[in-house]
């Protein structure tokens, strides 16, 4: 080998040496680790902690926002754009507002749904300070990671739609937007935007990242889940059932529980339910009067009185139906 | 061959520096959300499954865009090696070229920063950090055919 060789050899390894240490970095600091993150089976609390709520993001690596140079921007067809710092937007008159959100992806039975207490101010604070122009009718949001989502100009203004910076009392988490995010109850998550920086106010019919695909998340189905016992367990003498149901902003009426697959059914108590805007938390003590195996099945009814579809839908393209089943084996 | 790996490589930890220190998204990142959202969710969930689900599908697309980007700086050096005459203003012609299209077809995805910076200094400074990824990549292929 001559010293050119030499040379060219070293500089080669010198640079694979550099990209695989910051390879590594940035796999350290990726989304693999907890890129769909699910909330189930026994073990689910009623606000759920910041590090098990789950996540689904599109990221490979998920923004590390700097507070201090991160700005939100109003613009569009408004007669007053607004550009705000972090500390300007903490400073309003903040409220606490427990909800609950679920992907649009989450299957039926499973678990990317989680509850959290967010801090922040009503949207329709900050879109009346920019004074939007009569003929804006919807909203378009734009995050630092190049995802954007629209909504109605109408459910941007809804009391219950945030602009949150805090999640169960602490600071956003990276993975879930810091330094501010979206909330937007009824819908499902996609549209409470993580690492929100822009608003804009527009009169077209725009589409935003997962809108362009096709998915349609404005109005979460009614949802219930069997969380205790899990599937294919074996069940002695008096069993607690237990679990979760939501129906995005519309409440929680009632829960029914079926351990005969389904033919007929009986209600579940509602122990945990505090608004409109959460899950409720169901349990039903069963007595099996016969050993073998039984189908259990559970179902409700959201707060304007209307039963959830037992249609089996897969979450493709406005999220999924049907009725969560779970089969044990009742020993005597 | 050694000239299109050094090219490739320097491209590579360039852009790795530009991701870490400044938030610039990768090639493979920019790409992805320029294109994704034009996959209809009939087609775009089905084939997440085909590769083992989204994460398997992210870790295939992360590791593999590194090689790719190796890959390029081979398939340019080979390109280069066939230029005879004019080569230095052809290869700078050519990086501009490459540099004008990445913009043209890039532009909505250049908007994003991983550190939050507004979009506008986000879009100026990808597009900075592709010109230079490019200069650099035409730098190194020419370094190395005079002198490797």
């Amino acid at each position: 080998m001559n010293r050119r060789e030499l040379v060219v050899g070293a500089a080669a390894g010198a640079l694979a040496l550099g990209s695989g240490g910051l390879v590594e970095t940035l796999r350290r600091r990726s989304t693999f680790g907890y890129d769909g993150l699910e909330v189930l089976g026994e073990g689910v609390e009623r606000i759920t902690p910041n590090e098990k709520f789950y996540v689904v993001t599109k990221n490979l690596i998920d923004p590390r926002v700097d507070r201090e140079s991160w700005r939100l921007e109003l613009s569009g067809l408004v007669g007053n754009p607004v550009e705000l710092d972090f500390e300007a937007i903490t400073n309003l008159k903040a409220v606490n507002q427990e909800t609950t959100l679920e992907c649009i992806s989450n299957g039926v039975g499973a678990g990317l749904i989680s509850n959290a207490v967010w801090r922040g101010i009503p949207l329709r604070e900050l879109i009346g300070e920019a004074r939007p122009e009569g003929r804006a009718r919807r909203v378009f949001f734009h995050a630092s990671d190049g995802f954007t989502h629209s909504t109605s100009l109408e459910k941007a203004l809804e009391p219950t739609t945030l602009l949150a910076w805090e999640m169960n009392g602490e600071p956003l988490p990276d993975r879930h937007g810091y330094p501010a995010r979206l909330i937007v109850p009824g819908a499902y998550g996609e549209l409470s935007v993580k690492w929100i920086d822009r608003i804009e106010l527009i009169d077209d019919d725009r589409e935003g990242y997962y809108e362009k695909q096709g998915w349609k998340a404005e109005r979460a189905h009614t949802m219930s889940r069997i969380d205790v016992p899990a599937e294919r367990a074996t069940v002695r003498g008096r069993t607690e059932l237990r679990g979760v149901a939501f129906a995005g902003d519309r409440g929680i009426s009632k829960v029914e529980v079926s351990t005969d697959g389904g033919e007929r059914w009986n209600d579940a108590e509602i122990d945990y339910h505090p608004s409109k805007l959460t899950w409720a938390h169901w349990s039903f003590g069963w007595s099996p009067s016969a050993a073998g195996p039984a189908e259990l099945v559970v179902r409700a009814t959201d707060g304007e009185g209307e039963l959830q579809s037992a249609k089996k839908e897969s979450s493709v393209p406005d999220g999924a139906t049907g009725l969560h089943r779970v089969p044990v084996r009742v020993e005597s | 061959m050694i000239g299109g790996v050094l090219a490739g490589l320097s491209v590579l930890l360039g852009s790795l520096v530009a991701r870490v220190a400044f938030g610039v998204p990768l090639p493979v990142e920019l790409i992805s959300d320029r294109f994704l959202p034009f996959v209809p969710v009939e087609a775009f969930v089905p084939s997440l499954g085909v590769v083992g689900g989204p994460v398997l599908a992210k870790e295939l697309a992360f590791y593999s865009s590194f090689l790719v980007l190796v890959g390029i700086g081979i398939a340019a050096a080979r390109g280069y090696e066939r230029i005879d005459r004019h080569r230095l203003p052809i290869l700078a012609g050519a990086a501009v070229s490459a540099w004008l299209l990445a913009l043209a077809v890039l532009w909505p995805a250049l908007a994003s920063n991983y550190h939050g910076l507004p979009p506008d200094a986000a879009r100026a400074l990808a597009a900075g950090t592709l010109a230079v990824l490019f200069l650099l990549l035409a730098a190194v292929l020419d370094l190395t055919r005079r002198y490797a």
